[in-house]
């Protein structure tokens, strides 16, 4: 055997805690709470403590999950309200809608006749094209 | 508190917290305890609170997802895994906050001042060497300590030698005269006395 010095100490460490890693891996279930037990640890309550800290730290996250899908919501929800809030006149909507209609036959594939739809319906048609781009945000507001 | 990265995508967050959840459940006592015992050593003696708090923050990083849980991998392996590799961090980063000054590390009898100013030339910059070397003088204190305490016992420091060394068991019942018995009854005594000396000490 060699004499250690102090440059392979972290490796002379290592492989003191390696095998007692190993020895204590190879104990079964009853010897490993029977040493514990003998060095006075109440195991029962150490591992209460250990479930009930880390069950604690998983609420947590669920928690901040909760309120971080909340706040999501919540800023898709203002992002969307922000979008359609400079809406122009129910008339101008109507016009220009009519007009992006009247340009792109295949847009008014699916739209029914104008004069039937409500005036909710025209804000959400409006609203659609905006999103997708079929209107440009500012078009019809001067 | 866990943080939170912003980008955390929510669906990930709740499997990893439901995996954890049923691993955590499905941890029986004896588990918990072996988890301890193994712990204890991994920065050379630390109090079971402290490898609470040890678990806890492998918990925390998994949940934050700075740790990643392999799908295949058992959760005592990885979770002790991660803990070790916390350990490691924390014991870096413990000796850089305590600003040890060079004045703290004098050169020690078996190095001699060349290899301490050598150290301080390292090419990674004289922090880095200073927290490496405060991090070896805690582990030497450690070893010595057991050393110490086992003084005497023939058979005992002939094991501890040979575990520092990698000297197998084989070697010393054939060269050294050792019986098998005496050899893991050594060992297991050596054990034991690592479990007590280390038991409630906190490794800056």
């Amino acid at each position: 055997m060699t004499h250690p010095t102090s440059k392979d100490t972290r490796a002379k460490v290592g492989r003191i805690a390696e095998a007692f890693e190993t020895d204590v891996d190879a104990l079964t279930d009853e010897q490993v709470l029977a040493e514990a037990r003998e060095d006075g640890l109440d195991t029962a309550k150490l591992a209460r403590d250990f479930r009930s800290n880390a069950m604690t730290l998983i609420a947590e996250a669920k928690r901040q999950k909760l309120a971080l899908a909340r706040q999501r919501l919540a800023e898709s929800q203002q992002n969307r309200s922000a979008r359609s809030a400079p809406r122009p006149s129910l008339e101008k909507i109507k016009k220009r809608i009519q007009e992006v209609l009247g340009a792109n036959p295949g847009l008014a594939v699916a739209f029914r006749d104008g004069r039937s739809i409500s005036d909710d319906d025209w804000l959400t048609l409006w609203d659609d094209f905006v999103e997708t781009g079929a209107i440009k945000d500012q078009d019809g507001l001067n | 508190m866990i943080r939170q990265p912003e980008h955390t995508d929510i669906a990930l967050l709740d499997d990893v917290a439901t995996r954890l959840e049923k691993a955590i459940c499905a941890l029986t006592e004896a588990d918990i305890v072996r988890l301890c015992k193994k712990a204890r050593f991994l920065v050379g003696g630390i109090s079971d609170n402290d490898v609470m708090a040890l678990f806890n923050e492998a918990v925390a990083r998994t949940l934050e997802r700075t740790r990643q849980w392999p799908p295949n991998l058992p959760f005592g392996a990885y979770i002790f895994g991660t803990m070790r590799s916390i350990a490691h961090g924390q014991r870096i980063s413990a000796h850089a906050i305590n600003e040890i000054s060079e004045c703290d590390l004098a050169p020690t009898d078996q190095e001699g001042s060349e290899g301490y100013f050598a150290s301080l030339h390292d090419p990674r910059g004289t922090d880095e060497a200073l927290i490496e070397k405060a991090e070896l003088a805690t582990l030497e204190a450690h070893l010595d300590e057991l050393k110490s305490h086992f003084a005497g016992d023939d058979n005992v420091e002939l094991v501890l030698a040979a575990l520092e060394d990698g000297t197998t068991r084989r070697v010393l019942v054939e060269e050294f005269g050792m019986s098998v018995t005496e050899y893991e009854s050594a060992r297991k005594k050596l054990r034991r006395g690592a479990d007590v000396i280390f038991r409630g000490r906190r490794t800056k």
